[in-house]
């Protein structure tokens, strides 16, 4: 019973899901309802990972006090936002603009350290592999598309080679419904897994 | 001395002074034994010695008691015939001879003392000789077969009696620990310094329980010290062996007291002489400790000066130039990049039908209609987010529409006002926070008249905040494919496809695309140009669009540097036919 009644739920869900979509008309005024207890549901799970995140960097912050100065701007950072936050709104445009003065910055040189992240492993592989068929074909087709992105055909006069690298472009569509057909494919095998009860990801056994 | 002055005890076999009553070696009884003097004699004293032992000796079954010498000669008429008889022939032989010879073969004759026929030099005895050396012979045979049985039930073998160590020895044998008793022979001393300390000792180390004698110490030293030991040990039995042998000497054993007394002394000898070898043994532990600890000191001194690490060659280094150089062809295409692109445009390839739609379909709306827009992107691609938005907004603007954001993420809240502001829309434009992400907007978009709802509760669900069916065209924003098409396959499904237009970043141009051709998007604007290659960007903001082609250009160049120099060294390392580099 202890092990039956996530399976019970879950499988139950999953079809009232699927009857909502395919019946509209009938039951899917209901599906709000359910979707907004999924997301309550979520909400009081991230509060309880907030608040395990809060209570772990203060333990920390307590047994070693010297080398825990990450720990303790981050405790500060988010007590400062959340206090903030509850005082002024989130709508406050003062507030806001504070948020963004520091999450902007952080982001873009996230994302700028992870462009040059990939591009030293693009390298490595040249270096590893060496010089081979798969390296080759790897190599040029990376700085072709590439090139390809970045409209180099507004460069092209001639419209016979426009028309063939237009051709080529196409190339990348191509493997890109590949890709998604294959995720649709797993996506439904694994929804069925779920929705007969055979994979629970919900349980931690 | 001649061999009239010593008599020879027939117990021992020694030699004792004539005058001697008693056996100095094992104190038998020498009265009954005729002098070596008298035996030379006569035969009648010899016959007389005889009769007076067969006397003493009660539990033989002799003849009666004869009242001379010359009775103990067998009559002629004596019926039974004796092996000397048979053996001699026609001698004949004394009853008494006769009856020594009887006894002789009832009690067994194992070493052939008894029955021992004549010497071989037998022709060189003299005569009347033989009838003398048979009933000696016999006698002492006797006695050492007496002794022997005697031997054998009461004391044992003098190599038994060697076997029996005293306790104290066998206590030292019990200190020495045989190879066999350990099935798990640990290293001590030296070698478990050598071995990897495992993790139950590091943590007895660290608990103060790591006892250095118990186990690093030798157990030991003592097998330097173990041979002296032994060596004592050996020494000490060695003295026990000779007291016994002493016993066993001292033959059959009434009157084993003295011996034992004798033994006793012996064996206190011999643990004064153990006491002394433990000293020793001890002394040569305490030297041996001290030698253990000087060769572990010596191995961890020896130990500690190693390198512990094996440096690692320092590789040639490469000269500056090419670095400069790699580092000047980016900049070089950093540069030639910006300068070919800025305010050049042209349509992206990639975007031509699928942006003609969408601007199509954003031309054909109509003014007063309602329009929502949902910002789903973070701030590190607004700016790429906004350059593409920028036109749309200022197009929206034109046709006077009802403009609605509503934002997935809080961050969202203060990237919709800075859209706002770069666009020039009013600030009361209507911007909210949803919270539940996709959630919220597929339930939003599934009950545009939830099961019970009225104009008064409407907005007491989350989902109710916003409704999707009330809007005539919902314009996506996300820079993420997979939110993208979490959004058109899931909410898009409870939406008519000429509702749903999407703005993404180039990067998700290609994952996107499918989705339009299929009919489930009305349109996909991944870049600010419009399809006949018009910027449509006329903001600060534009200045993005080449910045980031410009970054391309340097990822390509970056790909083509490391593609051409691994080519460049492999050409170089690569060997010619004949070996030849």
């Amino acid at each position: 019973m202890r092990r039956a009644l996530p399976v019970a739920i879950t499988i139950s869900t999953a079809l009232f899901v699927l009857a909502a979509l395919f019946l509209q008309g009938q039951i899917g005024s209901y599906l709000p309802y359910m979707l907004d207890m999924a997301i309550l549901l979520m909400a009081v799970s991230a509060l309880v990972a907030l608040a395990y995140l809060v209570t772990r960097q203060v333990n920390k912050i307590r047994q070693n006090p010297t080398k825990s100065t990450p720990n303790i701007v981050l405790v500060l950072a988010f007590s400062i936002t959340l206090v903030a936050g509850l005082v002024f709104g989130v709508q406050n445009p003062a507030y806001n603009r504070w948020v963004a003065a520091i999450q902007r910055p952080l982001q873009s040189s996230l994302l700028g350290l992870s462009a040059l992240v990939m591009a030293s492993a693009a390298l490595k592989l040249f270096q590893r592999k060496g010089i081979d068929a798969f390296t080759v074909s790897f190599g040029l087709s990376a700085v072709f598309f590439l090139l390809l992105g970045m409209n180099i055909s507004r460069l092209v006069i001639n419209p016979q080679l426009d028309a063939a690298l237009l051709t080529l472009s196409q190339l990348p569509l191509v493997g890109a419904r590949g890709l998604l057909i294959g995720i649709s494919l797993g996506a439904l095998l694994v929804a069925l897994r779920i929705v007969f009860g055979i994979e629970r990801p919900f349980d931690e056994r | 001395m001649s061999a009239e002055d010593y008599i020879i005890c027939p117990h021992c076999g020694k030699e004792n002074l004539i005058q001697a009553t008693r056996c100095i070696y094992c104190k038998e009884s020498l009265d009954l034994i005729p002098k070596a003097a008298d035996l030379a004699t006569s035969d009648e004293d010899l016959s007389e010695m005889l009769s007076a032992m067969a006397e003493e000796d009660g539990d033989v079954e002799m003849a009666a008691p004869v009242a001379d010498a010359g009775s103990l000669m067998p009559a002629a008429s004596n019926p039974q015939p004796t092996p000397s008889e048979e053996v001699g022939g026609s001698n004949e032989i004394p009853s008494w001879l006769a009856h020594v010879r009887q006894r002789a073969q009832t009690e067994g004759d194992a070493q052939g003392l008894y029955n021992r026929e004549s010497e071989s030099n037998s022709s060189q005895k003299l005569p009347g000789r033989e009838s003398l050396d048979q009933p000696f012979n016999s006698w002492v045979g006797r006695i050492h077969d007496s002794r022997t049985t005697s031997d054998s039930s009461e004391v044992g073998t003098p190599e038994e009696k060697a076997d029996e160590m005293p306790v104290w020895l066998k206590r030292v044998r019990d200190l020495q620990l045989q190879p066999d008793e350990n099935t798990v022979q640990k290293p001590t001393g030296v070698e478990a310094w050598k071995q990897e300390w495992s993790e139950e000792d590091l943590e007895r180390l660290k608990n103060g329980e790591f006892d250095e004698k118990a186990i690093l110490q030798p157990n030991l030293l003592a097998q330097d010290s173990a041979a002296e030991t032994e060596t004592a040990a050996e020494d000490v039995q060695n003295e026990a062996e000779k007291a016994g042998q002493k016993l066993a000497g001292a033959g059959p054993l009434e009157d084993s007291a003295e011996a034992n007394v004798a033994a006793s002394e012996n064996l206190a000898v011999a643990v004064g002489e153990s006491t002394d070898a433990s000293e020793a043994v001890a002394e040569q532990q305490a030297i041996g400790q001290h030698e253990a600890q000087a060769e572990i000191l010596k191995e961890i001194v020896a130990a500690e000066s190693l390198p512990r690490y094996k440096r690692t060659e320092e590789k040639p280094r490469k000269t500056d130039i090419w670095r400069w150089i790699g580092i000047l062809f980016l900049l070089a295409i950093l540069v030639a990049f910006y300068l070919l692109f800025l305010k050049r445009p042209a349509p992206a390839p990639l975007a031509n039908a699928a942006g003609t739609a969408f601007w199509n379909r954003l031309d054909s709306v109509q003014t007063s209609t309602k329009v929502l827009m949902v910002l789903d992107y973070q701030p590190a691609t607004a700016d790429e987010i906004h350059a593409t938005l920028q036109p749309v907004m200022a197009r929206l603007k034109t046709q006077n529409v009802q403009l609605s954001l509503v934002a997935l993420w809080p961050d969202g809240l203060w990237l919709g006002r800075e859209l706002l502001e770069e666009t020039a829309l009013p600030p009361t434009t209507e911007l909210n926070f949803l919270p539940g992400g996709s959630l919220a907007v597929l339930a939003s978009a599934a009950g545009l008249q939830p099961a019970g709802s009225t104009p008064e509760n409407k907005t007491s669900l989350i989902s109710n905040s916003v409704a999707l069916r009330e809007n005539e065209l919902i314009l996506y924003v996300t820079d993420n494919p997979e939110s993208a098409k979490t959004w058109i396959e899931q909410v898009g499904s409870f939406l008519q496809p000429v509702q749903s237009l999407v703005v993404s970043t180039q990067a998700s141009q290609v994952m996107l695309q499918p989705y339009y051709e299929s009919s489930q998007i009305a349109g996909l604007s991944t870049s600010p140009y419009r399809a006949d290659g018009v910027l449509l960007a006329s903001s600060p903001t534009g200045a993005a669009i080449p910045a980031f082609e410009a970054g391309m250009g340097v990822m390509a160049g970056f790909l083509v540097l490391s593609f051409f120099g691994r080519l460049l060294n492999t050409y170089k390392k690569k060997p010619s036919e004949d070996g030849k580099i």
